[in-house]
C-alpha cells in the first residue's frame, strides 16, 4: 500500500564552489500537482533534473511508485515513466507535431522498416483530443506555433511516451493570463487521468490556484513541504527568502545625496522588452536594479549599452542628450557592461587573457594609430591584475582555461581599462564561488568611492540589499518601485518583483 | 602534466614535422628532388596558392570563408590584362588588384548587412567572377601582353624567381598585420566571438568587410602573377585553387571557426601542398592518383591536429 508517486530520499549534489543540494527528502503523492518554489538558486531545476537523470545525484535514493529506482543516465528518467519539460523545448522547429513527438523512435511498418505516417498522425491526433487542446493540428511546423502551444506539444510528447509523472520548469513563464489558465486545465485533466504532476514556478498565485501541495526549497535545502491548504501567501514568501544573510557584505560605502548625475534614462521603451524605464544615476552611487528572470532588466542594459537599439525615449549622460547605437558609441561615453552571459558576450575566451584585457583598451589606448604599443599594453594589463587580483599563471594563457571568478574578473578589468564613468553590472557573480563573490563586492565598493556610477543588476536579492544605495525593482518590463535598502528586506523586493495577477 | 605539454606540441607544430617528413621521404625517393634547382621550382609553384592562401588566412580566422578566390583571380586577370593592352603595365595590375579587392569587399559587405552566409555568398562570388570572365573574354585568352610584364611571374632577382620572394615579402607584410596591429588583434577576437567583439567597441562588420577585401586583393594579386607567368590572362585560370588555399589555411592549423591560427602555419599548409605535387610527380605518380594522395593528406593532418586538442 503505497500512494507515492516520486520520493527523493536525502539527495544532495554538489558544484564546483557551491552545494546545490543538502539532503533534500519530499514526497510526492500519486496523482497531485506538487509544486517546487525557491528562490534562483535554491536548487529547483536541479532537483528536477536529478529526477529525470540528467543530472546524476551524488547521493541519495529516488524512488518511483515506492521501488528505488537506478537513475543515472537522462533516458533513465524515461524508462521510469518520468519527463521534464524545460523552459527551453527540445522541439525541432522545421518538423511538424507529430514529427516531434515520434522523434528518435519513429514507428514503421513492414519487413522494411518505413516510417508509418499515418499511424504516427493518428496516434497523434488521439493525443491532442485526449487533452481537449487548443487549436493543434498535428501537422503543424514547431516553428509556427505559439509558446503555450510548443507547451501543449511538449506535455503530449511526455504522454506518448507514456510518463505517469510530468516536471514542468516554470512553464508559465512565457504565457498570458489566458494561455496560463488553459494550461491549468490541461494539467487538471492529467490529475484527472492518474498523471502527477511537479511544477516549478516563481508565481506565488499560480500555485494556490493549480497545486495540492509545496514544497519550499532554500540554498538547497528543503525548507517545509505543505498542504496548499495549511499555507499563506506570506507564510510561501517569508520561507522562500529566509531571514539569514549567507555571507557578510563588506561596509556600506557612503554615498553624498547631492553628488552629479552622471546617467539619465527617460522613458525608454522597447517593444515586447520594457516600457518607460526611467531613472537617474549619480557618482559614486551603486543603484541596484532588482528583478526576476525574465524581468526586462538585462534588456534594459543592453539597450543602453547600444546592443539593442531603443523604440523611444532618451538617454543623457552628464546632462547632454546621447544617441547610443553601437557599443563603440557607449564606450566613447563612458560607459562599460559586464554582461550577464560572459561567455557569450564578455569573453573571447579562445584567446589570451592578455587579448581579452586591452580588447576595449586597444582603440583608444593602447594602439599608436595602427601599431599595438606591446609595452604599454602589459602595463595596463598588470595593473588590472594587480587591482582585481586576477589569478593566472602566464598571460598568454587562454582565458577558457581561468576559474569562473577569474574569468569575471578579467571583464571587469578589460573594462577598468577604458576609465569608465558607469558600470553597468548584470549578475556579476552569478557562476562563480563564494569566495569570489565578496572580492566581486569589494571591487564594486572601492570603484563607487573613486567615483564611478555603477548599476548593479542582480536576481539575488541579498546582495542588492547588500551592496546598493538604493534599488529599483523592475517586473515585466516596467519599474514597479523604489526601495532604501537599509530599511527593506528581500520580501519587499519579492513582493513587487513577482508577477501581479491583474489583467 | 607532460603529457598535455606533448599533445599541445603535436598540435602546434605537428605540421611542421609532417612537412620535414615529406622532405625526407621524397629525397630518399628521388635523388632529384632535394636539390636547390627543384627546391626554387617547388617555392615558385606553390606561390600562386601560397598568395591565396594568405587572404584566406584572414577570412578563416575572421570566421569566414571564402570560395571565391579562383573566379576572382581569373576575373582579375583577364581584366588586368585587357587594361593593360592599352593602359600600360602600372594601369593594368592597378585595375587587377582594385577589381580583386572590390569584389572581396562586396562580398564582405552582403555578408555583414544583408546577413547571407560567407558560404553561400562567396558561392554566389564564385558563379558571378567566373561568368564575368567569360563575358568580358568571350572565352578566349587575352594576349599581346607589354614583355617587361613578364618579370612579376617568371623574373629572378639573383638565381631567386621573383615570385617567391613577392610571396615572402607578403608573408612576412601578413605576419605583421596580424601580430602587430590592431586591426590583426580585431580580425582574432572577431572571429573567436563576434557578439564579444562587438560589446567590446570593435566594429565587427568593418572587420570582417576588410578582411574579405583583403582576400580579394590577393585573389587579383595571384591573377596578375598568373598572367604574367602565361604570357597571357586565361578565362579558365584559377580553377578550383579555393579547396587548394582552403586546405592550405587548414593544414597549418587554423581554426575553420575562427579566432585561433597562426599564419606560418598557412605558409607550412601551402609548402606541404607544392611539395606533394612535385614530389608525386617526380615519382611519375599519375596525376588521378595525386588527387587521392591530396586528400588523404589532409584527412591525416586534420585527424592528428584534432586528437592534439583534447
Amino acid at each position: 500500500m503505497n500512494d507515492l508517486a516520486l520520493e527523493f530520499v536525502n539527495v544532495s549534489k554538489s558544484f564546483p564552489g557551491v552545494q546545490a543540494l543538502k539532503d533534500v527528502s519530499i514526497q510526492i503523492k500519486k496523482a497531485d500537482v506538487h509544486a517546487i518554489v525557491g528562490e534562483n538558486g535554491a536548487g529547483k531545476s536541479t532537483l528536477m533534473k536529478i529526477a529525470v537523470g540528467e543530472l546524476l545525484r551524488d547521493t541519495g535514493i529516488i524512488k518511483v511508485f515506492g521501488q528505488e529506482a537506478q537513475i543515472n543516465s537522462p533516458s533513465d528518467g524515461y524508462n521510469y515513466g518520468i519527463s521534464l519539460i524545460h523552459q527551453e523545448f527540445s522541439l525541432v522547429p522545421t518538423l511538424d507535431v507529430a514529427q516531434n513527438i515520434f522523434l528518435g523512435r519513429e514507428l514503421t511498418r513492414g519487413h522494411l522498416s518505413f516510417m508509418d505516417g499515418n499511424l504516427m498522425y493518428k496516434q497523434t491526433e488521439e493525443i491532442l483530443d485526449s487533452l481537449k487542446m487548443f487549436h493543434l493540428d498535428s501537422h503543424l511546423k514547431i516553428r509556427d506555433l505559439a509558446v503555450a502551444q510548443k507547451q501543449v506539444v511538449e506535455i503530449a510528447k511526455a504522454l506518448s511516451l507514456n510518463s505517469k509523472i510530468i516536471i514542468m520548469d516554470e512553464p508559465t513563464a512565457a504565457l498570458t493570463l489566458e494561455e496560463t489558465s488553459r494550461l491549468f486545465d490541461v494539467v487538471r485533466g492529467l490529475k484527472a487521468n492518474g498523471v502527477t504532476t511537479l511544477f516549478i514556478s516563481h508565481r506565488i498565485e499560480e500555485i494556490f490556484e493549480i497545486a495540492d501541495k509545496v514544497s519550499i526549497l532554500r540554498d538547497g535545502e528543503l525548507i517545509l513541504t505543505k498542504s496548499v491548504a495549511q499555507i499563506d501567501r506570506n507564510q510561501v514568501i517569508n520561507n522562500m527568502v529566509g531571514r539569514s544573510l549567507d555571507f557578510i557584505f563588506p561596509p556600506r560605502v557612503k554615498h553624498k545625496k547631492e553628488s552629479k548625475v552622471v546617467l539619465e534614462v527617460k522613458k525608454i521603451n522597447k517593444e515586447r522588452q520594457f516600457s518607460d524605464v526611467s531613472f537617474q544615476l549619480k557618482e559614486g552611487e551603486i543603484l541596484g536594479l532588482a528583478g526576476l528572470v525574465g524581468s526586462g532588466l538585462s534588456e534594459v542594459a543592453m539597450a543602453i549599452f547600444g546592443l539593442n537599439q531603443l523604440d523611444t525615449g532618451e538617454i543623457y549622460i552628464e546632462g547632454k542628450k546621447v544617441e547610443i547605437n553601437s557599443p563603440f558609441k557607449a564606450i566613447e561615453y563612458g560607459l562599460a557592461l559586464l554582461p550577464e552571459d560572459r561567455r557569450e558576450l564578455g569573453l573571447v575566451i579562445v584567446r589570451s587573457v592578455l587579448e581579452n584585457l586591452t580588447l576595449p583598451a586597444l582603440y583608444r589606448d593602447v594602439a599608436r594609430k595602427y601599431f599595438i604599443d606591446f609595452k604599454r599594453e602589459i602595463l595596463l594589463a598588470r595593473e588590472a591584475q594587480k587591482e582585481l587580483s586576477i589569478r593566472f599563471t602566464s598571460f598568454s594563457q587562454k582565458a577558457e582555461s581561468l576559474s569562473g571568478g577569474n574569468q569575471q574578473k578579467v571583464v571587469v578589468g578589460k573594462w577598468l581599462l577604458t576609465r569608465p564613468k558607469i558600470l553597468i553590472m548584470n549578475e556579476p557573480t552569478r557562476g562563480i564561488d563564494v569566495g569570489a563573490k565578496l572580492e566581486i563586492y569589494k571591487i564594486v565598493n572601492t570603484l563607487a568611492q573613486r567615483g564611478m556610477g555603477i548599476i548593479f543588476i542582480s536576481s539575488e536579492f541579498s546582495e542588492i540589499l547588500g551592496i546598493s544605495h538604493r534599488v529599483l525593482v523592475m517586473s515585466e518590463g516596467r519599474i514597479t518601485t523604489e526601495l532604501d535598502p537599509e530599511n527593506s528586506t528581500e520580501k519587499d523586493i519579492l513582493k513587487f518583483a513577482i508577477r501581479k495577477k491583474v489583467s | 602534466m607532460k603529457n598535455l605539454q606533448f599533445k599541445e606540441m603535436i598540435r602546434r607544430y605537428g605540421i611542421l614535422i609532417g612537412l620535414i617528413g615529406l622532405i625526407t621521404g621524397f629525397s630518399v625517393l628521388s635523388e632529384r628532388f632535394f636539390t636547390i634547382s627543384n627546391m626554387l621550382i617547388v617555392m615558385r609553384q606553390t606561390s600562386i596558392v601560397a598568395f591565396l592562401a594568405v587572404g584566406m588566412s584572414f577570412v578563416i580566422l575572421g570566421a569566414g570563408i571564402d570560395l571565391s578566390v579562383g573566379s576572382v583571380l581569373a576575373f582579375s586577370g583577364v581584366v588586368g590584362a585587357g587594361v593593360m593592352q592599352n593602359g600600360g603595365i602600372f594601369f593594368g595590375i592597378l585595375a587587377g588588384l582594385a577589381l580583386g579587392t572590390a569584389l572581396g569587399a562586396f562580398s564582405g559587405i552582403v555578408i555583414t548587412k544583408l546577413k547571407v552566409p560567407a558560404f553561400i555568398a562567396t558561392l554566389a562570388m564564385m558563379a558571378i567572377a567566373r561568368g564575368g570572365t567569360l563575358v568580358y573574354t568571350d572565352g578566349r585568352p587575352i594576349t599581346g601582353l607589354p614583355s617587361s610584364f613578364a618579370f612579376l611571374g617568371r623574373g629572378y632577382i639573383g638565381n631567386v624567381p621573383f615570385p617567391i620572394i613577392l610571396m615572402l615579402i607578403i608573408f612576412i607584410l601578413a605576419y605583421i598585420i596580424l601580430k602587430f596591429t590592431r586591426f590583426g588583434r580585431y580580425v582574432y577576437a572577431t572571429g573567436g566571438n563576434i557578439n564579444a567583439a562587438r560589446a567590446s567597441g570593435i566594429k565587427v562588420d568593418k572587420v570582417i568587410i576588410s578582411t574579405f577585401a583583403i582576400s580579394g586583393f590577393f585573389s587579383g594579386l595571384t591573377g596578375m602573377v598568373l598572367a604574367s607567368r602565361l604570357n597571357s590572362a586565361q578565362p579558365t585560370a584559377g580553377m578550383g585553387y579555393e579547396l587548394d588555399a582552403i586546405a592550405a589555411v587548414v593544414l597549418g592549423g587554423t581554426s575553420l571557426f575562427g579566432g585561433e591560427g597562426e599564419l606560418w602555419g598557412t605558409l607550412v599548409g601551402a609548402l606541404i601542398m607544392g611539395i606533394l605535387n612535385n614530389g608525386l610527380n617526380m615519382l611519375n605518380v599519375s596525376s588521378f592518383y595525386q588527387q587521392v594522395a591530396k586528400g588523404i593528406v589532409i584527412l591525416i593532418a586534420i585527424t592528428v591536429a584534432q586528437s592534439g586538442k583534447k
